[in-house]
């Protein structure tokens, strides 16, 4: 599914946090937020899910998203925040089958067909033995994991991620990054994430964004978008940003040349 | 297709057997209650009235006096219990789930101070109400307790652009403390009636007849399908009002009906009972423990354990000191706040 966004603004008591966004995602592609804290990168994920109010103009497939009903939206994107809530009691299995929520009518419950669905889902992220354990005594990357096949259960066509990889080491990031890559090609999915690690943004995303102070400063290929010049202007940070050989970029951050005093500063 | 990993599959092969063990404790409950009383009938005469009314054509061969003690006296008030506890277990057991707090209980909206200033008021004012077509105290209680829920609802979204769990328990909070000035006010000004508000409060089920069963059976039966019809919304709403929205769910919405649910059917039998606490806390934490945290065993399992428990506690309440009766707000609260503590504590504990 094609995601469009155009001129999107959002305002938080008269204040705007986003202001002019306009991008394209086409069906199957994968589109990285990175940014510096406070860019607006989570405001535009949960304004891509409905959860905020915003101007402008989001069209998921043809469909606008404004005019689109909670439940139906639910069955059009999936959304993983940075640190969902993980009710501690609650099985594996118990929390995968919430992301059947939006198929399942108000007062009712699960149909064998959700079932079906939840279990496949289980399977696919080698959750199946997990399914019984409680949230509370999984590991990180077990936790992410369960949160991720919540939102496979979904079937949306659009994932949303926030910070992935944020909680998790570096194999473990990378474990969660391939899956959702390899889903992401068995089926079509779509998918928008915020990151902060720059390295594994420009690996698996086809395009980066680099969002600050709420509006959009670069579009295109990792290695468009990460420049020295670029990331150390909106970051403020001294990187080194460093071709591979194998056609990757590496995001190397450094410690800044501490600043000497000279004889005239002192007291 | 067998499915292995259906949601709860390792707990829900204890659910049959827990459904049956509530089911045989209301029976034994429910059982002793009818066998119990001051009047020294036979098991025989008890059973033997109770099946006349079953369509069976059984005819009992108990005295007149002795039918009316067992189906006028003993059956409205255990039937009774029944309701008010299963009611209240399941209202404490849904606040719980949208309040997302271990210690809502169903007073937590300002219930009880609503219910308490509507009695007082018409104890106080209504000279006679023997007058009246129906009694005004269980209906001034009824409605006073709509109104404190309904401020409450109302004021706890003043000053900020969304209602959250905190401003509403906040909002209750405070009504509940002014409708318990204005009461306590009211009431020592008409210190003659002291006597009858206070009994009130402190709960009892000592009046209970076929007619106060009558009057409570619509709300809570209504009310009562609405709240277990939500069960699985319940555990929806344990990841958070965002979440649940992101899931297709409108988290406020779902909060505002089993409100409205659960005060409609606290209303209704906290104006015949009185004040009788604890039970929305006790019941479902036990169920909890035992049968894990999804709602889809918790709220019909806090019905059928609530009436148990309530039955139980009223048995206690009217035979510890006979002739005369301690009220039933007291026996829940002298096994309920311990038990109020020992959550506490572990819910300090978890993680």
């Amino acid at each position: 599914m094609r995601v469009t966004v155009a001129d999107l603004r959002v305002a938080y008591d008269g204040r705007e946090v986003l202001s002019g966004i306009s991008f394209g995602v086409p069906s199957g592609g994968w589109l990285c937020l990175i940014g510096p804290n406070g860019g607006g990168k989570t405001t535009l994920l949960r304004a891509l899910c409905g959860l905020v109010g915003f101007a402008g103009e989001v069209r998921l497939g043809d469909e606008l998203l404004d005019a689109a009903r909670r439940r139906h939206l639910a069955r059009l994107v999936a959304y993983v925040p940075q640190r969902p809530v993980l009710p501690a009691a609650m099985s594996v299995a118990e929390y995968v089958a919430l992301g059947r929520t939006p198929y399942i009518a108000f007062f009712g419950t699960e149909s064998r067909h959700d079932r079906a669905v939840a279990a496949e889902v289980l399977e696919r992220l080698d959750l199946a033995e997990l399914a019984g354990r409680q949230l509370g005594s999984l590991s990180g990357g077990e936790a992410q994991r369960a949160v991720l096949g919540r939102a496979l259960a979904q079937q949306a066509p659009l994932l949303l991620l926030d910070e992935p990889t944020a909680a998790l080491d570096v194999g473990h990031g990378q474990h969660v990054l391939e899956l959702v890559d390899a889903l992401r090609d068995e089926r079509q999915l779509t998918v928008v994430s915020a990151m902060h690690d720059l390295t594994l943004a420009g690996e698996f995303a086809d395009h980066l964004a680099l969002l600050a102070d709420g509006r959009i400063i670069a579009v295109g290929t990792a290695r468009e978008v990460l420049t020295a010049r670029t990331l150390a202007r909106h970051y403020g940070a001294e990187l080194r940003v460093i071709e591979d050989g194998l056609g990757g970029i590496v995001v190397l951050p450094c410690r800044r040349p501490p600043r000497r005093r000279g004889p005239d500063e002192g007291q | 297709m067998e499915d292995p990993t259906a949601p709860g599959r390792l707990r829900a092969r204890h659910g049959g057997w827990l459904f049956a063990g509530a089911c045989l404790v209301l029976a034994a409950a429910t059982l002793a209650a009818v066998l119990v009383g001051p009047a020294d009938l036979s098991p025989a005469t008890v059973l033997g009235v109770l099946a006349s009314k079953l369509p069976f054509g059984f005819h009992s061969h108990a005295s007149a006096l002795d039918a009316g003690i067992v189906w006028q006296i003993r059956a409205p008030r255990v039937v009774l219990a029944g309701i008010v506890g299963a009611t209240l277990a399941m209202a404490g057991a849904s606040y719980q789930g949208v309040f997302q707090n271990p210690l809502a209980d169903p007073y937590l909206l300002g219930v009880a101070a609503g219910a308490g200033l509507g009695a007082t008021l018409a104890v106080a004012t209504i000279a006679d109400p023997a007058a009246w077509a129906i009694d005004p105290v269980p209906l001034a209680a009824f409605l006073g307790a709509l109104v404190a829920v309904a401020l409450t609802y109302v004021l706890g979204r003043s000053g900020q652009r969304q209602r959250t769990t905190t401003s509403l328990i906040l909002a209750g909070v405070a009504v509940g403390s002014f409708f318990t000035a204005i009461q306590t006010y009211t009431q020592q000004r008409n210190t003659p009636t002291l006597m009858a508000v206070y009994s009130w409060i402190l709960g009892g089920l000592s009046t209970a007849d076929w007619r106060q069963v009558e009057l409570v059976a619509p709300y809570v039966a209504v009310c009562g399908a609405v709240l277990v019809a939500s069960r699985r919304l319940l555990d929806v709403m344990a990841v958070g009002d965002e979440e649940a929205d992101s899931l297709g769910v409108r988290a406020e919405r779902v909060r505002l009906l089993v409100v409205v649910a659960s005060t409609l059917a606290t209303a209704a039998v906290v104006a015949v009972s009185g004040l009788v606490g604890f039970v929305g806390i006790i019941v479902p934490h036990t169920i909890r423990l035992v049968a894990g945290p999804t709602y889809r065993r918790i709220l019909p399992l806090s019905i059928l354990v609530g009436a148990a428990f309530l039955i139980a506690a009223d048995i206690v309440a009217r035979s510890v000191l006979p002739p005369a009766e301690v009220p039933l707000g007291v026996v829940t609260a002298f096994v309920g706040a311990p038990f109020f503590l020992v959550v506490l504590r572990q819910s300090r504990r978890a993680p």
